[in-house]
């Protein structure tokens, strides 16, 4: 058993082999070794630290995915891996993040806090597809977003994109 | 918040102790009391505060992991019109870096740094051959990439990039209308060019090979090299401009948009085979016996270098590397030519 700390100071406990999903937590453990200490998660508040606990007890056993290489910042983010991420995304995991926007916007920060890539490119992928397909117009209200574009930038922006236009 | 503490000190004059439930079942009350068309307006707002600005609001690196996932058109078209902050997160060098990779394209980067080296505008070869105008010099501008010169070329990236001021950084130069890379290389160039102009008109004798050389020039000599022994890193790369590049030419080549142009001394028969080298050298072999050499420039201008006349028969392979230029013919014999000297080294007969 890891004992981890949250924002508040509530004491999560949880099972070594699901936490070690967490790159982060897994480091610590090899760095310092399990001397029981809780480990203080300060950037993660108790419920999406309940939240990333839930995902990592469901794949506790999907091995191939901690092996997957870390396509973090982009760097070494391939077809592959990104094709594999969509691929893996199973039912779960699209229940998992059927939540309201705030809280799939701290999961991605606690999965990006906590090192755990797979559920970082299943939280993206889920934001990513909520533009997919939409109009500008779509996409703002999805996100709430004000136009602060005036005309001539407007028209700068799509010029300088018309390269793709088919 | 006046509304706020004023809303608290209402609650606590019900007498009983402030809590969440009790704040939600007062909230729960009066929503209930509004009429329908103001809990609908209501319901519409709460609705709006629930949502997130992914895109402003999380940290680049997130932000274009996110963009990552999407088709090219919806960043493109939809995406980078929502606002100002998305637009510029759309031009993020590693969101378009990630994009390229996606694809399956590759860069070589001992040519990307090779690139950086040269005095580039916009069109490095060019500008190139208009500063060796004289023989020996352009032989030096023609040295293969082996490690040494490639290490060398990344010194000079280094030097360039650690010494132009407004240097981006993957933390900041995301202001608006602002390519992340344009400074940077404006600056460089600046410093490269030191005011001299250069004029746009290739200086190139006709039947002139530029010659490789194995023994690095002057100023690549052991000497210079030796401060320089761990390799320094390359100039960031501009991965829209990349991107766009490699993009337009996929499009080109699945429409068919293409330019036909004569060229000056060109075959008198069918070309049967064709190869390419790292100097921009177009090798063609033809029905008419012959070998030509020419030096294809960037803005698809093509230059005749030289023709190579040995084989009886039509050529119908060719393969080069480095200096070494090898052509089988239907006269049943390979020939080894030597570039330098642009003469046939062996013949091998009969085969």
């Amino acid at each position: 058993m890891v004992k981890l700390v949250s924002a508040e100071g509530a004491v999560i406990d949880v099972d070594r082999d699901i936490i070690e999903q967490s790159a982060l937590i897994r480091n610590i453990l090899q760095d310092v070794g399990d001397t029981g200490d809780p480990i203080p998660v300060p950037n993660v508040s108790g419920p999406i630290l309940s939240k990333v606990i839930e995902y990592c007890t469901h794949h506790r056993d999907d091995l191939d995915r901690r092996t997957r290489p870390d396509t973090s910042l982009g760097g070494d983010a391939d077809e592959a891996s990104i094709q594999r991420a969509i691929r893996q995304m199973d039912e779960f995991d699209h229940n998992f993040c059927k939540v309201d926007q705030g809280t799939l916007f701290d999961i991605i920060l606690a999965a990006n806090f906590l090192d755990i890539q797979p559920l970082l490119d299943v939280a993206s992928l889920t934001v990513a597809n909520m533009m997919k397909g939409k109009s500008v117009e779509e996409i703002r209200r999805t996100f709430n977003v004000k136009n602060d574009f005036d005309e001539e930038e407007e028209a700068r922006v799509r010029s300088a994109n018309a390269w793709c236009e088919n | 918040m006046v509304h706020h503490d004023w809303f608290e000190s209402l609650i606590q004059t019900t007498g009983m102790p402030v809590t969440d439930e009790l704040r939600i079942l007062l909230i729960e009350t009066m929503f209930a009391r509004l009429p329908l068309e103001h809990r609908t307006k209501l319901m519409a707002r709460l609705d709006a505060r629930m949502r997130r600005d992914f895109i402003r609001d999380l940290p680049i690196e997130l932000s274009t992991r996110i963009l990552s996932y999407l088709p090219l058109t919806d960043i493109t078209q939809s995406v980078s019109l929502v606002s100002r902050q998305w637009w510029s997160v759309t031009r993020d060098r590693s969101l378009w870096h990630s994009l390229f990779l996606q694809q399956g394209w590759q860069l070589d980067m001992d040519r990307w740094a090779y690139y950086n080296t040269l005095p580039v505008e916009m069109n490095p070869d060019i500008v190139m051959l208009e500063q060796y105008s004289d023989t020996q010099q352009l032989q030096q501008s023609f040295v293969p990439m082996n490690r040494d010169t490639a290490m060398a070329s990344r010194k000079k990236a280094m030097d360039r990039a650690w010494n132009a001021p407004g240097l981006p950084s993957s933390t900041n130069g995301h202001g608006l209308f602002d390519n992340p890379d344009s400074s940077f290389f404006e600056a460089a160039q600046q410093r490269r060019f030191r005011g001299k102009l250069y004029r746009r008109q290739p200086v190139i004798n006709a039947n002139f090979l530029p010659p490789l050389t194995d023994s690095p020039p002057r100023y690549l000599s052991p000497e210079n090299l030796a401060p320089y022994e761990s390799a320094p890193p390359i100039a960031p790369v501009d991965w829209l401009g990349m991107y766009k590049h490699q993009y337009q030419l996929e499009t080109n080549w699945v429409h068919g948009n293409c330019k036909i142009s004569r060229w000056p001394m060109a075959h008198t028969e069918s070309i049967y085979c064709l190869q390419f080298d790292r100097h921009n050298r177009l090798f063609t072999g033809s029905r008419d016996h012959t070998i030509k050499v020419w030096y294809l420039a960037d803005n698809s201008e093509i230059t005749p270098l030289t023709t190579l006349s040995a084989h009886t028969g039509s050529v119908l392979t060719l393969q080069v590397d480095g200096d070494t230029l090898i052509s089988g013919s239907s006269d049943a014999t390979i020939c080894v030519w030597d570039l330098k000297t642009q003469t046939v080294q062996h013949t091998l007969p009969r085969y």
